[in-house]
């Protein structure tokens, strides 16, 4: 897995930590049953704190995209099929992008409900 | 494709490789030599030294990021290999990389090239600046190879 992370932006490193894993997932790089490196490693050869990364590793699993176990580090669920990853990487991308433009909360959720109202149509958009 | 490193970017590559069920083996073949040993003496040291070195070998983590590439064993993590990036001159992937051209399997050393070859395959191989290689068999290469050269690159930059 390729963890990259940009010091200079404003995503905190540890969702930063996390996109790096929902990514490899999305592309295959990573599989269910495959064992992330440990925090205490990523976080030496990255140079941040430990717990940032620990934090990143929490909302994967928050996510349901890995298992945290004692002893056993971090391993990929079956239930990361690839494409839930893609979707959570996706509706990351589109929180980020509705910010940048200030869109409201409301005024995202309306436009994700008419796409999946009108599937394949245009979105229609206020 | 080349990749591009910004001075406020921090990488970190990080695979396992190996086969998988290679550390379990050798485990088992060095216990069963440690419970033969009993019975028929030291006729099982070899079978117990077999095993240990295969578990030690069989499975590896290889890493790549601004210090460099490492690669140590599973099972005892600071059994490892460190190459400090500065004495890297260049970084690429060779798909069909045979255990024939590494001179067999474990960690090997040859003439101008020492090698961790767990499987014949992908591979990512670096050229040192004593002109030596070093070879590690690993899944997803490439990947390793362009993050070594792009962090050789921003190094000779600043």
């Amino acid at each position: 897995m390729l963890i990259t992370i940009d010091t200079t932006s404003a995503v905190p490193l540890s969702e930063q930590v996390a996109s790096s894993a929902r990514r490899a997932m999305a592309e295959g790089s990573l599989r269910p049953g495959d064992r992330l490196p440990s925090a205490r490693d990523v976080a030496r050869s990255l140079g941040v704190n430990m717990h940032t990364v620990l934090r990143g590793y929490q909302t994967l699993r928050s996510e349901g995209l890995i298992d945290l176990r004692p002893g056993r580090g971090a391993v990929v669920t079956e239930a990361a099929a690839q494409s839930k990853a893609v979707l959570i990487l996706k509706v990351r991308e589109l929180a980020d992008v509705a910010s940048a433009l200030g869109m409201t909360e409301d005024e995202v959720v309306q436009l994700v409900r008419g796409a999946l109202r009108s599937p394949g149509q245009p979105v229609p958009h206020a | 494709m080349s990749m591009n490193l910004g001075p406020g970017q921090l990488v970190s590559w990080n695979r396992s490789c190996g086969l998988f069920w290679l550390m379990p083996a050798g485990l088992i073949v060095a216990a069963t030599g440690v419970a033969l040993s009993f019975s028929v003496g030291s006729y099982a040291v070899p079978l117990i030294v077999g095993g240990a070195g295969l578990a030690l070998v069989g499975s590896a983590r290889v890493s790549v990021d601004d210090s460099g590439v490492s690669v140590a064993s599973t099972l005892l993590p600071f059994v490892r290999r460190r190459i400090p990036l500065d004495k890297i001159t260049r970084a690429w992937s060779k798909e069909d990389t045979t255990l024939t051209e590494l001179a067999g399997f474990g960690y090997r050393i040859q003439p101008g090239r020492t090698a961790v070859a767990l499987r014949p395959g992908n591979a990512l191989w670096l050229r040192l600046r004593t002109g030596n290689e070093f070879v590690i068999t690993t899944d997803n290469a490439e990947d390793a190879a362009k993050l070594v050269n792009a962090l050789i690159t921003r190094k000779q930059q600043t």
